[in-house]
């Protein structure tokens, strides 16, 4: 019987230490993949909790980054456009048929030389019937073309998109749609087939004659047209009488990664990559950012939300192709980004290039408006982020990482361009009046770096400045 | 209790106290008012009747002064106060006689500090001038809705600008502070569709149908 219950005892001891003896072996495991990322094998991937470039499917999220600045319909009114909202249903269906299946024709295709002058004229075009889709700067072909997930062999005749208007009524066939690609020098033309699932011809016709019914839709006109104070040919601007109701937004840096003594796991486990556990943890004695570095790459956050990125050898990597860059700005972005970002979508607005690597800007947008940062001290606006990426890695990055919500506060504002100038703009900036040439004209989102409120601006950008002021609604 | 009967003593005075208060409704008018007018007022005191010190621009009035001026076939003027004058359809209403009208000061006109320019529209109507809409005040740009009396190729809206400084107002001079332009604007008929050419002959042919009844 003592017999019996000493190897009971034996055996449970036993499996006891088998247990920790495994358990010894699990934990030297993850410490050794996490010490050395560059592990042949990846022992502990499976079980991560965060997200890393494994788990990150770019082909899933890719198309949620870029979308065109404006739908804008022509019923050949002349200098008229109707800008469609976003949430409309005729935007999500026009855009889905560009992006799902137009572009990769388009990319694919050869375009067809336009025998009529006007169809080499991009600005006799756009004030016939059409519908179209303006990018707010151009989208090279290869992004297009990734976008569209064409394959990398197949060379494109346009090397980058600007605009583009669909000109349903131009060819006879039902199952036929005319689109005019503008590179913002010249016109290309293509005729693409309506596939299943795509917006009928009837559909696009029908969108044109009955725009005008709309009593949602601010109309826009030419400023051009109007006044000689700007050499912008497309440059929109209301002369109606109608008010716009917009929100004041809350903004916030999420809770999740709030800088503060007890919160640095959290930090980490958001916004480093997967070699946090190698890095050097300094938090500055006011409390207002933390660095965390390594021998290749540095990480500053500040308490307002600004993640500051830098890839030590900046010179390290090969350019590469724009949208290769652009997958690696991507994927850091995505790879960080999880749920913390509320309200508000992200959008490429603006790529640049340099000898060596490619700047890709990107914004946050609300209700159709861009949400931009004001800096007081500097007098300057700021883009949410800016992303300087090659083909191998990403160099460095400027993120200010917000989230958004409609604050207490709305009011009805109205967009009627010459009350603005002439109430409001040419009385705080009387030297405009000897050289009123304006580049552009919006109306955006502006919150200060420290703020919590971000409120409707205009932004006039001029030869010499960007000039923002606030909207002044109704009663104020 | 004495002690009981002086608590709900207390109680009902509170209440009838409570609702006298909450059922009062001040007067603060008459308060003011007996107190102003028991008021003595130091002797160099300066009563505001509300009247304005000094004359202030009106439309009105200076259609009354200049209107002869404004409307004479014959005026016109040298000086150039608005310049890129553009009149355009307003493509936004259906009405093919709405129009807008816009332009800017010359880059040379100076205006004094706190002035505006003032822009009246007339249109030539049975031997004179109407004016067309209000007249609208602008310190750089200027805009004007308006509707055209006249449509057709043969029948022309003869269109006069008039522009001035609004605080020269007194003292009008067409070769100094005021411009006398005259614009033709045609407005075109819309070509009406097959259907709706249908239409109106039909009505037409109605019409006469019933106007050699009503002869017989």
């Amino acid at each position: 019987m003592n017999k019996m219950r000493l190897f009971n005892f034996e055996f449970k001891k036993s499996i006891l230490i088998i247990f920790l003896l495994l358990l010894c072996v699990f934990q030297m495991g993850i410490l050794w993949s996490e010490k050395n990322p560059g592990v042949p094998f990846p022992f502990s991937s499976q079980i991560r909790f965060w997200r890393s470039n494994d788990t990150v499917d770019l082909d899933e999220v890719k198309e949620l980054y870029y979308r065109p600045k404006s739908i804008l319909v022509s019923d050949g009114s002349g200098d008229l456009y109707w800008p469609l909202d976003s949430k409309n249903n005729l935007y999500r269906s026009i855009w889905k048929d560009l992006k799902d299946s137009y572009f990769r024709q388009i990319i694919q295709m050869k375009p067809v030389i336009g025998d009529k002058e006007y169809e080499r004229d991009w600005y006799s075009l756009i004030k016939m019937k059409t519908i179209i889709l303006e990018f707010k700067n151009e989208i090279p072909s290869g992004i297009i073309r990734w976008l569209a997930g064409v394959d990398s062999s197949v060379v494109p005749a346009v090397k980058q998109i600007y605009k583009l208007a669909i000109f349903p009524s131009e060819d006879i066939n039902n199952n036929k749609n005319t689109l005019y690609v503008y590179d913002g020098h010249t016109v290309y033309k293509y005729v693409v087939t309506i596939e299943p699932g795509n917006l009928k011809k009837e559909d696009y016709e029908k969108a044109i004659t009955t725009i005008r019914n709309s009593e949602t839709i601010i109309p826009m006109n030419r400023l051009i047209a109007f006044y000689a104070i700007t050499e912008e040919k497309e440059l929109l601007i209301s002369l109606s009488d109608k008010n716009k109701k917009i929100w004041d937004l809350l903004v916030k840096t999420p809770d999740t990664i709030a800088l503060n003594k007890n919160n640095m796991d959290n930090i980490k486990e958001n916004l480093l990559d997967e070699s946090r556990r190698s890095i050097i943890t300094r938090l500055s004695d006011d409390l207002t950012n933390v660095i965390f570095s390594d021998t290749e790459q540095v990480y500053r956050y500040y308490f307002n939300g600004l993640l500051d990125y830098q890839y030590r050898g900046k010179e390290a990597g090969e350019k590469g192709l724009v949208e290769e860059a652009l997958e690696k700005a991507l994927m850091f972005i995505e790879c960080r980004k999880g749920d913390m970002i509320q309200g508000a979508g992200i959008y490429l607005s603006k790529i640049d290039e340099t000898d060596k690597n490619y700047i890709f800007i990107f914004d946050y947008v609300m209700d159709d408006m861009e949400i931009k940062i004001k800096k007081d001290t500097e007098k300057a606006i700021h883009h949410a982020i800016t992303v300087h990426a090659n083909r191998d890695r990403v160099l460095d990055v400027k993120w200010y990482i917000k989230t958004f919500a409609y604050n207490d506060y709305f009011n009805e504002y109205s967009l009627f361009f010459y009350d603005f100038f002439e109430k409001q703009l040419i009385l705080e900036y009387p030297q405009l009046k000897s050289n009123p040439v304006i580049h552009n004209i919006s109306t955006d989102y502006l919150f200060s770096e420290n703020g919590m409120r971000a409120e409707p601006y205009w932004l006039i950008e001029t030869d010499s400045k960007v000039i923002y002021l606030r909207m002044r609604g109704k009663g104020e | 209790m004495a002690k009981k009967l002086s608590f709900l003593l207390l109680i009902i005075v509170m209440t009838v106290a409570g609702t006298v208060v909450s059922m009062a409704t001040g007067d603060s008018t008459n308060v003011t008012n007996d107190y102003s007018e028991d008021m003595e007022l130091p002797e160099d005191a300066v009563i505001n009747k509300g009247e304005p010190n000094k004359e202030e621009y009106a439309h009105e009035a200076v259609l009354d002064e200049y209107g002869t001026l404004f409307c004479n076939k014959e005026s016109g003027s040298k000086v150039t106060i608005l310049d890129e004058i553009k009149i355009n359809r307003d493509t936004k209403n259906e009405n093919i006689q709405d129009y807008i009208i816009t332009g800017m000061i010359t880059e040379g006109f100076e205006l004094e500090d706190n002035d505006v320019v003032v822009l009246m529209v007339f249109v030539e109507k049975e031997n004179g001038y109407v004016i067309l809409g209000k007249p609208v005040e602008g310190s750089m740009l200027l805009f004007s809705r308006v509707v055209m009396p006249f449509t057709g190729e043969n029948n022309p809206n003869n269109i006069r600008l008039v522009v001035f400084p609004k605080n020269s107002y007194k003292v009008l001079k067409p070769d100094e502070n005021l411009q006398i332009t005259d614009i033709e604007v045609i407005v075109k008929k819309q070509k009406a569709n097959v259907l709706e050419k249908i239409k109106d002959s039909l009505i037409n042919t109605v019409d006469s149908l019933k106007q050699l009844v009503n002869v017989q």
